[in-house]
């Protein structure tokens, strides 16, 4: 479907994301399948408009926000098309990128696919394999409206990243339309950039092409700026993660993990942030002992706002009334593990916390998912709460956004990044929370600017900051990507001649700079 | 104080479905849970423990997995659970189930109180907490919103009506429904997490209960089920989506047409 002109006007939603910035468009297209993609593509190269691919636009980095020519939304393309088998025996789930991560999720959980009937018989045959041993598939992103294609365009992460990792090794296959109109299909393990970064692209007119992948190591912590780089990369790596930029992502095939026997959501409520970082640090040397999925970090600015959160708003916030008044901070943790070993990790959970000065009877542990579902509410709470305060800000000033920031840095540099960012925000003189994922060292510093004068002084420090991360070795952009509103974070970690080196890439694969334009380069 | 609540284990309710031919509950593959109208009970419960001391005792009927609402329970924090189990019992209508219940709870008693929801979400009949006030010749106060403790062993009571509210005053022994409106339940702990995954209740025979064949189960119940049926449904609900003015002048146009003024 193809909407252009006047019928634009009725298709706002399509043209932000939850960056909550607007962009405009001159076509709207909405392929179900690949060939219209690939017809599309041929209709933007004839027009020379570039092109913005758009999936439930969950993003927060505006990637999906158009600036002109058209905007192709992948959302009705929503087809599970079936399992595979991996060497290995692992099975695998192929999707339309427009399928949402909620979607596979609670079909994988059934075991029912709402396409199954049209299926190949090799596939319909695995569904029983996946009834025996059921699987899941790990990344779990806060946002599961989001789109597989989305999810594997940003290299989507979430709690769970802590013990899982990002959604790139899932990633098995990918079918990509690539600026100029082909097909590319992708396997993972089939084809590789050599020790110097170069690998050819065989045209379907014969003619073969070198291209050469970016040469810079990236940090080794969680990352989600720029294109996966290094000697010897997977070329279906180049993909994940590129935001849209290097071709439109139509197909993904993810592999599956075999679900734990049970899940346990707890929260540790503890008497100072040095405990919690003790116990942070001392849980996760044990990750794969006690099973841990998730290690998230609450401070004593995100307890103070949620208990404000309860007293306005009763039993509606989400926040249960057993909050302890005495809690200083709290730590969260994830546990997926089989029923038989439970008892010895609760055991040696109650030990640690005791240790940490916790106490284990205050201390919230969930299991049932009505009780999971509860402690769910209560961590969702707060980042809605930080967006709403932000929306009340912007009634007064609307030039005011959220400063959320995004940085990882590696596992010996989280006391000293905690310790800046409380030493800088202090000497600011501004109102913030820290809460997030502090198993990965990953902690989302929420600024809550309340006049632009305060937002400008939020600015430099978040600059600030993303400096001194990169030079601990870590990540200005960890898991929200780059998109069209940190491109500056980009240089500061890849330097001047890695974002050369990535642009190359991008020339190379799409000369005319058609996709995602304004995403990752200006 | 010494409390005991009752609990029941009930299919959840999330996605129930029922057999079209025979209007009876699917249950194969639908999750069990605790009949979540009893998590107010339970916290009445330990709240009263908290302000006056003592102990909170769990009793359910059920067969063997219904272990696992005296397991939560024991997460929450109660300090024993009772479990009454024999596959005698099964077919127990109100009258049977609140009689083997009295009978435990005489025989780990006497409770200076006992709670209970206001209904089971599966049975929706609401007679098993005064069925067993009735059996043991307790005093019962249902609909049971606030409990205050004024001296030892007497309380005053917020009872809920549609009409409003009744307070009164009352003697322990009692045995009181509680409803929703009462607290909000707390989440498990760790260290009731730990104690739970232990936990072992002290299980009961019909026989342990010196309660006879013809008073238990099938043979034990008075009334019977004849026939289940679907309600009609008579409410309905429209959605409205799209654009938000869009919405709102639908909005507009239906409550015209259902009569309201503008």
């Amino acid at each position: 479907m193809l909407v252009m002109g006047e019928e634009l006007a009725g298709q706002g939603k399509y043209l932000a994301d939850e960056s909550r910035r607007s962009g405009y468009a001159d076509a709207l297209v909405l392929p179900r399948s690949t060939a219209e993609v690939c017809a599309a593509v041929r209709v933007a190269i004839a027009r020379d408009w570039p092109i913005t691919v758009s999936g439930a636009r969950t993003g927060i980095a505006a990637g999906a926000v158009p600036e002109g020519g058209m905007l192709l939304s992948l959302e009705r393309m929503n087809r599970i098309c079936g399992l595979r088998k991996l060497d290995g025996g692992r099975l695998a789930v192929r999707c339309q990128a427009g399928v949402s991560l909620k979607e596979l999720q609670s079909s994988l959980r059934r075991c029912k696919f709402s396409d199954e009937s049209s299926w190949e018989q090799s596939s319909r045959e695995l569904l029983s394999q996946l009834r025996e041993s059921p699987c899941f598939f790990p990344p779990d992103p806060t946002e599961t409206g989001a789109s597989l294609g989305g999810v594997v365009a940003c290299n989507a992460s979430g709690a769970h990243t802590f013990r899982y990792g990002p959604a790139r090794p899932y990633v098995q296959g990918l079918s990509v339309v690539l600026a100029d109109g082909e097909l590319l299909e992708l396997e993972r393990g089939q084809a590789r950039a050599d020790a110097d970064g170069h690998f050819f692209r065989q045209r379907a007119d014969g003619r073969r092409e070198r291209g050469r992948v970016p040469r810079l190591s990236p940090p080794s912590t969680k990352n989600a700026a720029g294109y996966c780089s290094g000697p010897g990369v997977d070329l279906i790596d180049l993909f994940i993660g590129s935001e849209g930029t290097l071709g439109v992502i139509v197909e993904v095939e993810v592999g599956l993990l075999p679900q734990p026997g049970c899940a346990s959501a707890n929260l540790i409520f503890l008497p100072s942030e040095g405990a919690a970082l003790d116990l942070t640090e001392s849980l996760r040397s044990r990750r794969d002992e006690l099973k841990l999925e998730a290690i998230e970090y609450f401070d004593a600015g995100s307890l103070r706002f949620l208990r404000t959160l309860r007293r306005d708003l009763g039993a509606t916030s989400g926040v249960p009334e057993c909050l302890p008044a005495a809690a200083e901070c709290a730590i969260y943790l994830d546990v997926g593990a089989e029923d038989d070993e439970l008892p010895g990790i609760v055991e040696s959970l109650c030990r640690a916390v005791a240790a940490a000065g916790g106490n284990p009877e205050l201390c919230w542990s969930a299991h049932e998912e009505d009780e999971r579902e509860r402690l769910r509410c209560f961590r969702h709470a707060l980042p809605e709460a930080v967006n709403q305060r932000i929306a009340m800000i912007r009634r007064d000033h609307p030039g005011v956004t959220k400063l959320g920031t995004d940085m990882a840095v590696p596992d010996a540099q989280l006391r000293a990044v905690v310790a800046l960012y409380r030493e800088k925000l202090a000497e600011a003189g501004l109102e913030y929370l820290i809460f997030g994922h502090v198993g990965d060292n990953h902690l989302h510093v929420n600024i809550l600017p309340e006049t632009p004068e305060q937002y400008e002084r939020g600015k430099r420090l978040y600059l600030e900051f993303a400096r001194r991360v990169v030079e601990m070795g870590g990540s200005p952009a960890a898991e929200h990507g780059i998109g069209k509103l940190k491109r500056e974070f980009l240089e500061l970690l890849a330097g001047a001649g890695g974002v050369a080196e990535m642009r190359q890439l991008k020339r190379f694969l799409d000369p005319g700079n058609r996709l995602g334009r304004g995403t990752l380069f200006a | 104080m010494k409390i005991a609540v009752c609990l029941k284990q009930v299919p959840d309710t999330v996605d129930l479905q029922l057999d079209p031919e025979t209007n009876t509950l699917l249950r194969e593959g639908v999750q069990a849970v605790l009949n979540p109208l009893d998590a107010f009970p339970l916290e009445a419960g330990l709240r009263l423990r908290e302000r006056t001391g003592g102990t909170v005792t769990a009793f359910s009927m059920g067969p063997p997995m219904a272990v696992q609402v005296l397991r939560k329970a024991v997460a929450m924090g109660v300090d024993d659970g009772v479990l009454l189990s024999d596959r005698a019992f099964a077919g127990a209508d109100t009258w049977a189930t609140s009689l083997a219940l009295a009978r435990a709870l005489a025989k780990f008693g006497p409770f200076d109180l006992i709670l209970c929801g206001k209904q089971a979400v599966d049975g929706d009949t609401a007679q098993v907490g005064p069925g067993i006030a009735a059996h043991l010749g307790l005093p019962q106060a249902t609909y049971v919103t606030g409990i205050e403790v004024l001296e030892a062993k007497c309380l005053r009571l917020q009872r809920l009506f549609e009409s409003g509210t009744a307070v009164l005053q009352a003697a322990c022994p009692i045995l009181l429904t509680v409803l929703k409106q009462a607290n909000e339940p707390r989440l498990p702990n760790l260290a009731g997490r730990r104690r739970s995954l232990a936990f072992r209740p002290k299980t009961v025979t019909a026989a342990d209960l010196e309660l006879a064949p013809e008073e238990v189960g099938l043979a034990g119940s008075p009334t019977r089920v004849v026939h289940v049926a679907s309600p009609e449904r008579r409410r309905g609900h429209l959605r409205i989506e799209g654009e938000p003015a869009a919405c709102s002048r639908q909005l507009r146009e239906q409550l015209a047409a259902w009569g309201f003024a503008e």
